[in-house]
């Protein structure tokens, strides 16, 4: 017994010992943490045409910076809740726990699937940070970004998973539980900054238009979000405008997301059968008709479906990125044409922010005598930036939208 | 996020005045919100030699944890070396009740598929220390069984220490 009560007495300091070293080890995966994740160097590439700017993800080594604890996944660019309570403006919750384990050569690991899709999109946000910092718009947002992982949407009593959006009035993003053995949009470089682009389109646009009461919360919804029956009051008017704001967000969120990836079909990487739909290729055609596009045409077409519209939002939905699609292929035929590197999609990206501002002053004039007009946004685009002659000829020369001309 | 490790150890000791060997393996069962619940059979074996009241037993473990995600899957093998000091104490007649400290080491290896390849990492080992408190029914003067909790930690492994609840068929001959 003696000796029992003496190695106690040895080892129970030893237990505590043990616990503080582990924190100290946590310490050690802060700061700067080199990680071993599926990632595709495409940031850097110059894509061009023929490659379509295809991207290919492996296993690499990926480093982390300003990380605050690895295991929770929180630091500088992005702190992470997993399945929290979704409260009227803001969220409640706990960070995911994660696990990785830390090679002899001080790389760390992740053992399960959680841990890699928190530590993936760490990363995309560290890198969506530089974009920002590029075109001098960082402090538009608040940095750490809030994002949730693991939560399944309940919509009509249906369980919702397999989708990632942005929810403007909490300022976070969601990305929802993954299911299937499609490439999971988490980890697609693309997916991650077309949500980004939505909170800037929220900040540029929306928030304003909401605060003057232009635009009600639901226009100011997520489009995603947007999948219940609609108000039975929400005027045609209403609905154009949503339809219109929706479109707008979406297609320049895909064009965000090649952008960023370079990647033209970075839509159908994981989701392949929109890669008709979606795909920002000048060879795709599947499309809604621009040749249709003016606001009365528009505003014809919303009046007479305006029922079908209520009783099934994702029908509006539908046309809203058909739409927003076709803007985003003409917009990129006119500023990008057919230079795909990297620099200048930057530049695109930068005439694409200045144009926002304007764009949102623009929709604050609309009042109840008048309609937005589609044109609106590539008129913003010409006002806020110095376009070169080339440019203004092609934006002269499509026969879409004509209320520009 | 919980994480739940729920174990059955079947567990034989065989035991002499003056020498102990044990063998068995670990049924564990894995329950986190984010992943499926799963269970992984793992060996456990151990030798270990009695000292008045107190028997030392160096213990070996292996687990082996597979999660397969949509383009990824992983495979996790742990093994620890741990070194009991355990005592009983009389709980009337035929119960005892024991808590054991232990101390050793773990060493991690993650296999992480993705897109064809499959990558192995190895850790470095790592300190380990255990808590272990139990229950003994002697059945006869040659067994009985033992109804054991454990809490485990190893450094930098799991955020979340194991618990497990182990049962124990013992042999004393």
């Amino acid at each position: 017994m003696k000796l029992q009560r003496a190695i106690t007495i040895l080892l129970l300091p030893l237990l505590f010992a043990n616990c503080q070293k582990r924190d100290l080890d946590a310490n050690a995966a802060k700061g700067d943490v080199m990680v071993r994740i599926p990632w595709s160097d495409f940031t850097d590439t110059e894509a061009d045409e023929s490659t379509q700017g295809a991207a290919k993800y492996e296993l690499d080594n990926v480093l982390l910076k300003g990380i605050k604890n690895l295991y929770a996944m929180s630091g500088q660019f992005l702190q992470t809740f997993y399945a929290p309570k979704y409260l009227q403006d803001h969220i409640s919750g706990n960070a995911p726990t994660l696990d990785f384990i830390r090679s002899r050569d001080g790389i760390y690991i992740p053992t399960n699937e959680l841990s890699q899709e928190a530590a993936v999109l760490y990363a995309h946000f560290q890198n969506l940070y530089d974009l920002d910092k590029s075109l001098g718009i960082e402090n538009l947002q608040t940095w750490p970004r809030k994002l949730t992982l693991g939560s399944v949407m309940q919509v009509n009593d249906q369980k919702v998973m397999n989708n990632t959006l942005y929810d403007g009035a909490r300022d976070i993003y969601i990305v929802l539980k993954h299911s299937g053995q499609d490439f999971p949009l988490w980890m697609n470089a693309g997916v991650n900054a077309h949500e980004h682009f939505h909170s800037h389109f929220y900040k540029l646009v929306k928030s304003e238009l909401l605060k003057s009461k232009k635009i009600n919360a639901i226009v100011g919804a997520d489009s995603h979000l947007l999948q219940e029956a609609l108000p039975s009051d929400l005027t045609a008017k209403e609905i154009y405008t949503l339809f219109l704001i929706r479109a707008w967000d979406e297609g320049l969120a895909d064009l965000w997301g090649w952008i960023y990836s370079g990647e033209v079909d970075f839509v159908s990487t994981s989701l392949p059968s929109l890669k008709d739909a979606r795909s920002l290729s000048a060879k795709s055609v599947q499309g809604f008709n621009m040749e249709q596009i003016t606001k009365e045409n528009l505003y014809k077409n919303i009046q007479n479906q305006v029922e079908v519209y209520k009783k099934n939002p994702t029908e509006l939905n539908s046309q809203s990125y058909l739409y927003g699609t076709a803007m985003a292929r003409q917009l990129k035929a006119i500023f990008a044409g057919q230079i795909w590197n990297k620099k200048n999609r930057i530049e695109f990206a930068r005439k694409i922010i200045a144009a926002l501002p304007v764009l949102k002053d623009g929709l604050l004039k609309v009042d109840d005598k008048n309609l937005a007009d589609p044109a609106l946004l590539f008129s913003s685009i010409r006002s806020a930036n110095k376009l070169s002659a080339v440019e203004n000829e092609r934006i002269d020369n499509i026969t879409v939208p004509r209320g520009l001309k | 996020m919980k994480k739940i490790f729920l174990g059955i150890l079947f567990f034989a000791q065989f035991a002499s005045a003056t020498f102990h060997i044990s063998l068995g393996s670990l049924v564990e069962f894995q329950k986190e919100e984010n992943q499926q619940s799963q269970a992984t059979l793992n060996f456990q074996g151990g030798i270990g030699w009695l000292q008045n009241d107190t028997i030392f037993r160096l213990e070996y473990n292996q687990l082996e944890r597979k999660s397969d995600g949509a383009v990824s899957s992983f495979s996790t093998h742990e093994r620890r070396f741990i070194l009991w000091d355990e005592n009983l104490y009389a709980l009337g007649n035929r119960y005892y009740y024991h808590w054991d400290i232990g101390l050793g080491i773990a060493e991690k290896e993650v296999q992480q598929s993705f897109a064809g390849n499959n990558e192995t990492v190895t850790s470095d080992w790592k300190p380990l220390v255990g808590l272990n408190l139990g229950i003994t029914r002697k059945l006869s003067s040659i067994w009985g069984i033992d109804l054991s909790g454990r809490l485990l930690a190893a450094e930098n492994f799991e955020p979340n220490p194991n618990l497990g609840l182990l049962a124990t068929v013992y042999f004393l001959f």
